[in-house]
């Protein structure tokens, strides 16, 4: 700490430092791409809310006609439309117990990985298709 | 009162009886002091000089302003080293793939980043202000507590590129010694040096 010959030490560490910095602020995009994740993570639990109102109302009801208003062994009132930008989200059954929930995500999933938090089914794009267990 | 103090008293003592320190060294060396323990306390006083007592040599003090002082230098290098290695991991598996493992969240280099923000400043201001107090005072750097954590510092860095050479061996061994893991350890092995490089010669002081 006193030393001149150490000095390169303390610019070393202040470097190795800005450059991690910088380098993470472009690996994770910056302000910019965390609002983008931020949004599509509200996307992701409107989804999740989506799908656990239509178990409900296919275990409770037994039908599949892709309205997820509030009824009254299922009152949750689950948005139905984006907030951001007040699209509403796509529910379409498909086949007899399967619907489909879809949303506009500003980024693309990983691969072919599902989203992360989202409800567990057939994911493909912004859209995914999951499964009613009723008799 | 400890043996140090016991013997300091009895150098003192001894000077003040007129005795020379080669005479002191020897009759503590027969009472089975060793050498390194006689050299401290014969060295802790210059000799009396007529109407004056022996004068202490100047010693380790602690202090409370001192505890806080390198507490928070010793804190923000160990942040700045956590941290640094966390988003430059995150930047290598950003940059090298690698087929066997596929995480890629991100989330977390963002608090790394923002931790980074206020800690590099404080580790840099807190290093200037301790450069200009040991210029200006060179008497502070006998400070206890600067040892200490100087020690403690460097004891962390060892463990560190220990651990680093040994995770190291065992992936060689296990075959998952990839370009992502060379460049890791790598990191890991530089900000140890750099730590190391920083302390170096503290203890000695």
């Amino acid at each position: 700490m006193i030393e001149p010959r150490r000095n390169w030490v303390i610019w070393a560490i202040a470097g190795l430092t800005l450059a991690t910095m910088v380098g993470g602020l472009i690996v994770t995009g910056g302000p910019g791409q965390g609002r983008k994740e931020r949004r599509d993570h509200v996307r992701l639990n409107d989804l999740a809310a989506l799908f656990d109102q239509a178990r409900c109302i296919g275990a409770s009801e037994q039908r599949n006609d892709g309205d997820l208003s509030a009824t009254a062994q299922c009152p949750d009132e689950p948005r139905l439309a984006d907030p951001y930008t007040d699209e509403p989200y796509r529910i379409e059954p498909v086949e007899d117990r399967h619907l489909r929930l879809c949303a506009i995500f500003e980024l693309p999933a990983d691969g072919d990985r599902p989203r992360y938090g989202g409800p567990h089914g057939e994911w493909d794009g912004h859209c995914v298709v999951i499964q009613l267990k009723y008799d | 009162m400890g043996s140090k103090d016991l013997l300091e008293d009895f150098v003192k003592e001894a000077l003040v009886a007129g005795q020379g320190k080669d005479d002191i060294a020897v009759a503590l060396a027969d009472a089975g002091w060793s050498e390194t323990e006689i050299h401290d306390a014969v060295d802790s006083w210059t000799g009396a000089e007529p109407g004056m007592p022996p004068v202490p040599h100047p010693r380790p003090y602690v202090s409370a302003r001192d505890a806080i002082l390198y507490g928070l230098l010793f804190i923000s290098l160990a942040v700045l080293c956590w941290h640094i290695n966390q988003l430059g991991f995150g930047i290598i598996d950003h940059l090298v793939e690698d087929v066997a493992d596929r995480t890629r969240g991100s989330s977390y280099l963002r608090w790394s980043i923002a931790v980074l923000v206020p800690f590099l400043p404080l580790f840099l201001v807190l290093d200037r202000r301790i450069y200009r107090q040991t210029r200006e005072d060179p008497g502070q750097r006998r400070s206890l507590v600067r040892r200490w954590f100087a020690s403690i510092t460097l004891l962390l860095a060892v463990l560190a590129l220990l651990g680093d050479f040994s995770a190291s061996v065992y992936a060689a061994l296990s075959g998952e010694l990839t370009l992502r893991f060379i460049l890791k350890a790598l990191l890991v092995a530089i900000t140890g040096l750099l730590v190391l490089g920083y302390y170096r010669g503290e203890i000695n002081d």
